[in-house]
C-alpha cells in the first residue's frame, strides 16, 4: 500500500492516463484502474468521482452525459488539449523522479 | 423477506439526495456507478442482495464521500459565485431546526419550563450578585486621583490598648502640609465636631421656617474638589469653600430645603446663630462614596472663635477631623511613613510621644476593610464580599447543573424518534445540530426570564444593602451578552453529550425499544448533581438558622445595663447642655424620667480614650473613657459592685474622681472591688466600681473602663455633652416623650428636637450581620427551590421510565403507599448523603464566622438536625408528587402503550 500522500500525488497522472485510450465513464475507470495497479491504488468510487469532478474543475477533463442503455444517462470524460499537455508534464515529472531514485538506488530504470 | 433491488437503491440514495454537497447529477452519477456494479455482480453470480451489498461497499461511505465531494463543491461554487445559494440553504435549515425545536419543546411544555425557569433563576441571582459586589469594590475608584489619596490614621495604644483611630488632630493637616511641601500636595479635613447631629434652619421668604438636626453637616477644607471628584451642578468648585461662611449642598438637601427654588445666594442658619452663604450644589447626592456627606461648609468658618473654641481648633489631643492627603506621584507610602515618627515628636504633646503612631489608609481600602475607631460612617467588609460571589457563583453553577442533568434525562426518552429520523434519511451530523440547537435555545429562552426576574430582585436586595442598584440593559450591554453567552453555553454543553450518545443509534435497534432501558438515569453524574445542589441548600440553611440565632443572642443578651429604657437626646452645643441642671429639675418632676444624666457619646456603641496610669504599673496608659454627669449607673441601669456614684453635691467628685469596671479593678491587680475603692488613678481617686457592662458592641471583649465626672464649666459642657440620656418609665411612652419635647422648647425654642430609644441605636451597630443574615436566607431559599425543581424533573422521568413496572406491581396488588416509598427510596439515599457532606462544612464556615464575635453562640445541634428535617421533607414532598401521580394511573394504560 502506498501512502496516502503519494497516492494523493499519483492519482492526478493516473487518473489522466486513463482517458489516453480515449473517453470513458465512472465504472470503466475504476475497473481500469483495479486492473493495472491491482488494488494498491485502487479507491472508492465516492472518492473517485470528485477527483474527476476537480479536474474537470481545473479544465483537464470535459464531461458530458450520454444515454446509455435502458434510459439511463451516463457521464463521460475526457480529456481536454489542456489535459493533454498536463499529462505530458507529469509524466515528464514521473519519469524524471523515477531516474533519479532508480540511480540512488542502483535500479535499472524501465522504460514504459 | 424477499430483497426488493429497487427500493433498497432507494434508500441508499435517500442521504444524497437531501444533502446539498451532492447535486442531482452527482447523485445520478454515483448510482449509475452503483448500478453497475450490481450488474457486474449479478453476471459473476452473486444474488442480487448479494451483489448489493458488496457494491455498496465499494461505493464507500456517504461521510467520506461528503467530505469529498465539499471541497470540490465549495471550489465549484466560489468559481460559479453561488455562495448566496448556499447561505439560503443554511438559513432554510437553520429554521427547519427551529421549528422541529418548538414542536419538541411545545411537547413537552412542563419539563422545559422547569428547565428554563430553574436557569433563569441561576442567570438572574448571579447578575443581581454580582451587581452588588460590583458596586461594593467600587467605592471610591471614580476620583481622578483615587490612587494617590490617603487617609491620616492615628493609633494610639499601650500595650495593645487605646485606640485606633481613623481621624486626625485637627492642626495636623497644616502641619503636614507645612513640613512635607513637595511629598503631600493637598490635603482635605472633615470636621463634624463629632457631634452626632448639628442645627440648621432656614427662614423662607414666606416666613415658613425650617429648623432640622442634620446628621452629615461636615466642615471641610477648600481642597476638596481638587483633591476629589464631586461635579458641582452650580457654582465653582474654585471657589464655593474658599471664603468662611459658605455652604454646599446636595441636590437632595437642596430639594429637603429650598424645594424648586435655586439655593445659590440663600442662606441657611447654622445653630442659631451663624449665617452660612449657599455657593454651590452638586450634581449628584453622593453614591459609592464612604464620604457621606450632606452638607459641606468652608473650613474657615471654623476660625470664628464662636463657631469653634481656638483652643480646640489646635488641639493636638484631640482627634476629630478626618484628614486625606494627595501623595505627589513621585512619593511612596513607606517614604511618607517613615517620616511620620519625626512629626509625632515635632508636633505631638509629650504625653503622647510614646504611644502615637501614625499611618496612611488608601482611599480605595476604606468602604470595604477598614472599621477603626471614630469611622465617619459604618463600612463594609471584604468578607462579606467574597461571601457573596462565592454563592453568587454556586447558585448559578448549581442552576447550570440542573439545566444539564433535566436535559440530558429527556434525551434518552427520543430514542424512538431519532430512529425514525434516521430511517428517513437524517444523517448523524443533522441529528447532533438538531439536538444542539434544541438545547442552545431552551438555554437562551432563559435570558429573557431572567430579565424580569432581576427586576423583581433588584428592590429588595436594594432593601437589605441600603444601596440603589440598577439594571439598565442599555447602559449595560456587557451584562447582555454574558447572559447570552452564558446561556447558550449551558444550553450547547448540556445538549453535547445527549446529542453524541443518542445520535448514534441505530434505527432498528431503537424502534424496537431496546434503547432508552439503559442506565441513563442512574448515571453517577447525575447523582453527583443532586447531592450538591442539596448539600448547597442545606449549607445555606444552616447558616441562616445561626446566623438568626447569634442576631438573636446579641440584641437579647444583657449587656449589663438597660438600653430598651434609656433615651438619648442629642444635646452638644445646644442650649439646654447649657443650662443642663435646670432641664434636670424640671424632667426629674415628672414621675416617669426615672433618672438623667450626661453622656459624651452612646453608651454601648462609642467611647473616647483618655490616658491614665495605674499605681503599680508605671506607665501611663490609654484607657476607654466616657465623660458623664451624676447618675450615669442608675440612668444605665449599672449596678454598682462596691462605692457610689458622682454627686454634684460633692465638689471633689468634679475633678477628682473616678469609677471603674470590674474589669479595671482586675488589670490594677486589686484583690477585690474593695480594695479598689480609694486608689488613686492619675491623680483622681476610685470612689465607685461598677459591675462590667458591654460598653462597645459584642464584637469586642469588656475592657477596663473608666468613667469621668464633667467639669463643672461651660467649656466643659459644650464639649463634653453630646447626648442627654435619661432613665424613663416606658409605660406611657408616648406621654413622657412629648413631656421631654415640651420641656426642650421651654427652655430652647429655637433648637431642634430629637430623641432615641438607645437600644434602636445599638442595633445598628449590627447591620452588616443582619444583611448578611437576610442574604443567606433569600439565597438557603433559592438554592432550596433550584434543587427542587432538579428533583422534581428527575423523578418525573424516572416515575415514567418505570411504568409499566409500577402497573405490574399494581397489579400485583401493591399499595399506593408503598409505591410511593418505593420510588422516593432512591432519592433519600442521596439527599442523606448530601446531609452528610454538608454539615462539616457547616460547621467549620460557621465556627470561623462566629469567632469574629467576642460574646457569641455555641453551635448546637438544632440548627443542623432542622436543615436535614428540612431537606428531608421537601425532598420527599417533590418525589412525592410525582409518585402519587405515577402510582395513581391505571395499570391497564401502563401495560398497553408497549
Amino acid at each position: 500500500m502506498l501512502t496516502r500522500e503519494l497516492a494523493s500525488a499519483a492519482a492526478k497522472p493516473l487518473i489522466l492516463s486513463i482517458f489516453t485510450q480515449g473517453e470513458s465513464y465512472g465504472y470503466t475507470i475504476l475497473q481500469h484502474i483495479k486492473a493495472f495497479s491491482g488494488d494498491t491504488l485502487s479507491r472508492d468510487d465516492s472518492t473517485l468521482y470528485p477527483v474527476l469532478h476537480r479536474l474537470e474543475n481545473q479544465g483537464l477533463l470535459v464531461s458530458s452525459w450520454r444515454k446509455a442503455d435502458n434510459h439511463r444517462r451516463r457521464k463521460y470524460y475526457a480529456l481536454t488539449a489542456k489535459g493533454k499537455k498536463a499529462l505530458a508534464r507529469e509524466k515528464r515529472q514521473w519519469l524524471h523522479l523515477n531516474a533519479v531514485l532508480a540511480q540512488l538506488w542502483s535500479l535499472q530504470p524501465r522504460l514504459t | 423477506m424477499s430483497f426488493d433491488l429497487e427500493k433498497a437503491i432507494a434508500a441508499w440514495r435517500r442521504p444524497y439526495e437531501v444533502n446539498p454537497a451532492f447535486s442531482a447529477e452527482d447523485v445520478e452519477e454515483l448510482e449509475g456507478s452503483l448500478r453497475d456494479r450490481v450488474e457486474a455482480l449479478i453476471d459473476k453470480g452473486f444474488s442480487e442482495k448479494e451483489a448489493f451489498h458488496t457494491a455498496r461497499r465499494r461505493m464507500g461511505a456517504h461521510g467520506a464521500a461528503e467530505t469529498e465531494y465539499r471541497k470540490v463543491y465549495w471550489g465549484k461554487l466560489k468559481r460559479e459565485r453561488r455562495l448566496g445559494t448556499e447561505f439560503i440553504w443554511r438559513l432554510t435549515m437553520f429554521k427547519n431546526y427551529f421549528s422541529v425545536a418548538l414542536r419538541a419543546l411545545r411537547r413537552q411544555k412542563g419539563y422545559a419550563f422547569i428547565n428554563i425557569f430553574g436557569l433563569a433563576i441561576g442567570l438572574a441571582s448571579f447578575v443581581v450578585i454580582m451587581l452588588y459586589v460590583q458596586d461594593e469594590r467600587s467605592y471610591d475608584q471614580f476620583h481622578e486621583n483615587a490612587d494617590r489619596i490617603y487617609r491620616v490614621l492615628d493609633f494610639r495604644k499601650v500595650d495593645g490598648i487605646g485606640e485606633e483611630s481613623s481621624s486626625a488632630p485637627t492642626p495636623l493637616a497644616e502641619a503636614m502640609l507645612a513640613d512635607y511641601p513637595d511629598q503631600i500636595e493637598a490635603a482635605v479635613r472633615f470636621f463634624d465636631f463629632q457631634a452626632p447631629t448639628l442645627s440648621l434652619s432656614y427662614e423662607a421668604p414666606t416666613g415658613e421656617r425650617l429648623l432640622f438636626n442634620e446628621s452629615n453637616l461636615y466642615f471641610v477644607d477648600a481642597d476638596l474638589f481638587t483633591v476629589f471628584d464631586f461635579p458641582l451642578r452650580s457654582g465653582n468648585p474654585q471657589t464655593a469653600l474658599s471664603d468662611p461662611n459658605s455652604i454646599v449642598l446636595t441636590p437632595a438637601m437642596a430639594r429637603k430645603y429650598f424645594r424648586d427654588e435655586d439655593p445659590i445666594g440663600k442662606s441657611l442658619r447654622f445653630e442659631g446663630q451663624h449665617d452660612l452663604l449657599v455657593t454651590g450644589v452638586l450634581e449628584n447626592d453622593p453614591s459609592r462614596t464612604h464620604l457621606d456627606f450632606d452638607f459641606l461648609v468652608s473650613f474657615r468658618t471654623l476660625d470664628n472663635p464662636d463657631v469653634l473654641d481656638p483652643r480646640l481648633r489646635n488641639h493636638w489631643i484631640w482627634n476629630p477631623s478626618w484628614t486625606y492627603v494627595l501623595l505627589s506621584s513621585r512619593t511612596t507610602v513607606e517614604q511618607m511613613e517613615a517620616q511620620f515618627p519625626a512629626f509625632v515628636v515635632r508636633h505631638f504633646p509629650e504625653s503622647r510621644h510614646d504611644r502615637v503612631k501614625l499611618y496612611l489608609q488608601p482611599l480605595t481600602d476604606i468602604h470595604l476593610s477598614s472599621n477603626l475607631d471614630y469611622e465617619m460612617g459604618p463600612n463594609s467588609d471584604r468578607a462579606y464580599v467574597y461571601i457573596f460571589s462565592t454563592i453568587a457563583v454556586l447558585v448559578l453553577l448549581i442552576s447550570g447543573f440542573n439545566f444539564v442533568n433535566l436535559v440530558t434525562a429527556r434525551s434518552a426518552r427520543r430514542a424512538k424518534e431519532i430512529g425514525m429520523r434516521k430511517v428517513l434519511g437524517a444523517h448523524r451530523v443533522q441529528l447532533i445540530r438538531q439536538f444542539l440547537f434544541e438545547s442552545g435555545l431552551t438555554g437562551l429562552a432563559a435570558v429573557p426570564l431572567a430579565l424580569p426576574l432581576i427586576w423583581m430582585m433588584l428592590p429588595i436586595i436594594n432593601s437589605f444593602s441600603g444601596k440603589n442598584l440598577a439594571f439598565n440593559l442599555f447602559d449595560r450591554p456587557d451584562a447582555l451578552i454574558f447572559l447570552g453567552g452564558t446561556a447558550l453555553g449551558i444550553g450547547l454543553f448540556a445538549g453535547i453529550y445527549p446529542a453524541l450518545y443518542v445520535s448514534r443509534f441505530r434505527p432498528a435497534k431503537v424502534l424496537s425499544g431496546a434503547v432508552g432501558r439503559s442506565g441513563f438515569g442512574q448515571s453517577r453524574l447525575r447523582k453527583v448533581l443532586v447531592v450538591t445542589q442539596f448539600s448547597l441548600s442545606v449549607l445555606l440553611i444552616v447558616g441562616t438558622v445561626v446566623a438568626i440565632q447569634q442576631m438573636d443572642f446579641m440584641q437579647s443578651r444583657n449587656l449589663g445595663f438597660k438600653p430598651e429604657e434609656v433615651v438619648l437626646l442629642p444635646a452638644l452645643r445646644s442650649p439646654v447642655s447649657a443650662k443642663y441642671d435646670v432641664f434636670r429639675e424640671r424632667l426629674l418632676e415628672h414621675p416617669d424620667v426615672l433618672a438623667l444624666t450626661t453622656v459624651e457619646d452612646v453608651p454601648g456603641m462609642h467611647h473616647q480614650t483618655g490616658g491614665y496610669s495605674i499605681p503599680g504599673r508605671n506607665e501611663d496608659m490609654q484607657f476607654a473613657r466616657l465623660i458623664v454627669h451624676d447618675d450615669f449607673a442608675a440612668t444605665m441601669g449599672i449596678e454598682m459592685a462596691v462605692g457610689r456614684d458622682f454627686k454634684t453635691e460633692n465638689v471633689t467628685d468634679h475633678d477628682d474622681a473616678v469609677l471603674v469596671n470590674e474589669a479595671m479593678v482586675r488589670w490594677g491587680g486589686w484583690e477585690s472591688n474593695e480594695e479598689a475603692l480609694g486608689q488613686i488613678i492619675d491623680d483622681q481617686t476610685i470612689v465607685g466600681v461598677m459591675k462590667d457592662f458591654n460598653f462597645v458592641s459584642l464584637h469586642r471583649p469588656i475592657e477596663p473602663f473608666v468613667l469621668e465626672r464633667i467639669s463643672e464649666n461651660l467649656d466643659s459642657y459644650a464639649f463634653s455633652v453630646r447626648y442627654i440620656a435619661a432613665r424613663i418609665n416606658t409605660e406611657n411612652v408616648d406621654e413622657v416623650l412629648s413631656f421631654i419635647r415640651q420641656e426642650w422648647f421651654a427652655i430652647s425654642p429655637a433648637w431642634p428636637f430629637e430623641i432615641f430609644f438607645l437600644n434602636d441605636l445599638l442595633a445598628t451597630q449590627y447591620d452588616a450581620e443582619r444583611t448578611l443574615g437576610r442574604v443567606a436566607a433569600a439565597f438557603a431559599l433559592l438554592a432550596l427551590i433550584v434543587a427542587c425543581l432538579g428533583l422534581f424533573g428527575l423523578s418525573s422521568y424516572m416515575a415514567e421510565r418505570r411504568t409499566k413496572e409500577i402497573g405490574i406491581r399494581k397489579v400485583m396488588g401493591a399499595s399506593v403507599t408503598s409505591i410511593v416509598l418505593l420510588l422516593s427510596s432512591a432519592f433519600v439515599g442521596l439527599v442523606f448523603v448530601a446531609i452528610i457532606i454538608a454539615w462539616p462544612i457547616a460547621y467549620f464556615a460557621l465556627e470561623t464566622w462566629l469567632s469574629a464575635f467576642a460574646y457569641r453562640i455555641n453551635l448546637g445541634i438544632g440548627p443542623f438536625v432542622l436543615s436535614a428535617i428540612l431537606v428531608i421533607l421537601v425532598a420527599y414532598t417533590t418525589v412525592s408528587v410525582q409518585a402519587i401521580r405515577a402510582a395513581g394511573t391505571n395499570p391497564v394504560d401502563s401495560l398497553r402503550c408497549e
